[in-house]
This record gives structure tokens, C-alpha cells and sequence, in this order.
């Protein structure tokens, strides 16, 4: 009796850490920002970690339970990295900023290849110029 | 004995995830970044704690305890960090809801402190701008 009402709490569990899961998963997706992203992915990680504790619970073993603390460590680095990474340009910025780099690159290049030429050009009328002379 | 005791664990396993069903819905339903961190927080934590005793009483061994404890301490000390972090990079590059919010201590310290906001400079050419007094 007591372990079927065990199990059935069991089962209910399992059910609300899948609504839970999807209901986050659901945030991932829509989300405007990227923070938003990264704190729907630390709850889909604490709804990890609680399924693998269910698991521990249902067959009584122990043996998956370090993975809570590889992934608790990993969460958090994650978060901690996600947050620091996140500038305040806007995609279409960064798009702009990097469009305005390479064409300033490629004016560069022609300014530099166009003095060469005009060097080269130089060199040799001096050269034609001294032979006639000489 | 055993089977009050396992049953004890189930029960703390389901009221940990209906923690985390709460923490699920407050990030879908609330409606900015910030709003979004409480809620992913704070049931988290203790929901971890309580699922984590019920695993502690269901699988009635020392090391499982001693895991347990250490995972618990583990996130009690990394889960302020995080949200703080997150929460630091969305007040910095101006991705929360300035507008509902009714108190802002953070950016009347910053002013009197003497820093600008820059997303709030209005457009324009530089220089021709009047300097800030």
C-alpha cells in the first residue's frame, strides 16, 4: 500500500519536471534576449538535476549521483560566462561595424597597392630618363 | 520504517519539483529579464534542497548524504553569483524593463557618483552636442 502511493508520487513527479522542462524549453526559444536564453537554461539544468535525483530514488542506486555536482559546476560557469560575454551591440551594429572594418581594410590595400605602382612607374621613367642621357 | 521513510522522500521529491514547476512558470509568465532571474532563482535552490533530502532518505547511505550536502552548498554558494552576473549584464547593457519598474536605487548611486548612462545620449553627430554639466 505505502508503496504504491510511493511510487504513484513518484510518477507525479516525473510528470511535473517534464511540464517544467517544457514550459522552460519554451523560454529558450522565444526569449528577445539572450539572458532570458541563459536563465531558461539554468532552470532546464536544476530540472536535470532533479530528474537524475529521481532516477537515484526510482532504482536505488547511488551511482549517478556525482553528475549533480559536475553539473551544477557547469551550469553556473556557463551562466557566469554567457553574462560576460554579452556586449550592448545589436546584431545589425556589429553587422555595420564589421562591413565599415573591411571596407576600410580594402581602401587601405588599394591606397597602398595604387603608391607601389606609382613608385615602380617612377623608378623606371627615372631609368629610361638616365639611359637616354647617358 | 524503511517504507515511512521512502515515502517521506517521495513526497519532499514532488514538493521539490512543484518548486520547480514554479520556478518554470514564473520565467514564462513574467515579463522582463529581471523578473525572470527571481523566479529562476530562488524556487531553485530550495527546490534542489528539498529533492536532494528525499534522495538523502530514500537511499539511506553515507556517502549519499555527504553528496547531498556538498551539491547543496555547492549551489547555495554559485546560484547568487550567477544571477548576479546576469542580472549585472542586464542593467549594464540596458536590456530590462525601465519603464515599469518603480524604483531604480542603482542608477540614482551611479549618478551621483558622476557616470552617464551612454544608451540614453541622444543620436546625433559627435560634437555637436552640448557637454554635460
Amino acid at each position: 500500500m505505502i508503496e504504491t502511493i510511493t511510487l504513484g508520487l513518484v510518477v507525479a513527479s516525473v510528470a511535473i519536471l517534464v511540464v517544467a522542462s517544457l514550459l522552460a524549453l519554451h523560454r529558450l526559444a522565444t526569449g528577445p534576449t539572450g539572458l532570458d536564453r541563459g536563465v531558461a537554461s539554468d532552470v532546464i539544468l536544476a530540472v536535470l538535476i532533479a530528474g537524475i535525483c529521481t532516477h537515484a530514488i526510482v532504482t536505488r542506486t547511488s551511482a549517478g549521483l556525482i553528475i549533480i555536482l559536475v553539473l551544477s559546476l557547469v551550469g553556473f560557469t556557463s551562466a557566469v560566462g554567457l553574462a560576460r560575454l554579452i556586449t550592448g551591440a545589436s546584431a545589425r551594429e556589429r553587422r555595420f561595424l564589421e562591413a565599415e572594418a573591411r571596407a576600410a581594410h580594402e581602401a587601405r590595400q588599394r591606397v597602398e597597392r595604387e603608391r607601389q605602382e606609382r613608385e615602380a612607374a617612377q623608378e623606371r621613367a627615372d631609368q629610361a630618363g638616365e639611359g637616354e642621357t647617358s | 520504517m524503511n517504507a515511512v521513510l521512502d515515502l517521506l522522500g517521495a513526497v519532499l521529491l514532488l514538493l521539490g519539483s512543484v518548486f520547480c514547476l514554479a520556478a518554470a512558470v514564473g520565467v514564462v509568465r513574467f515579463p522582463d529579464v529581471l523578473t525572470r532571474l527571481h523566479a529562476a532563482t530562488k524556487p531553485q535552490v530550495f527546490g534542489l534542497v528539498l529533492i536532494l533530502t528525499g534522495v538523502a532518505l530514500t537511499l539511506r547511505t553515507g556517502h549519499v548524504a555527504i553528496l547531498a550536502a556538498f551539491t547543496v552548498g555547492l549551489q547555495i554558494l554559485t546560484a547568487p553569483v550567477s544571477g548576479h552576473m546576469l542580472a549585472r549584464t542586464a542593467y549594464r547593457t540596458d536590456q530590462w524593463d525601465d519603464e515599469h519598474a518603480s524604483i531604480d536605487e542603482l542608477g540614482e548611486d551611479l549618478e551621483a557618483a558622476g557616470f552617464t548612462n551612454i544608451f540614453e545620449e541622444e543620436p546625433g553627430p559627435p560634437g555637436n552636442r552640448e557637454p554635460r554639466s
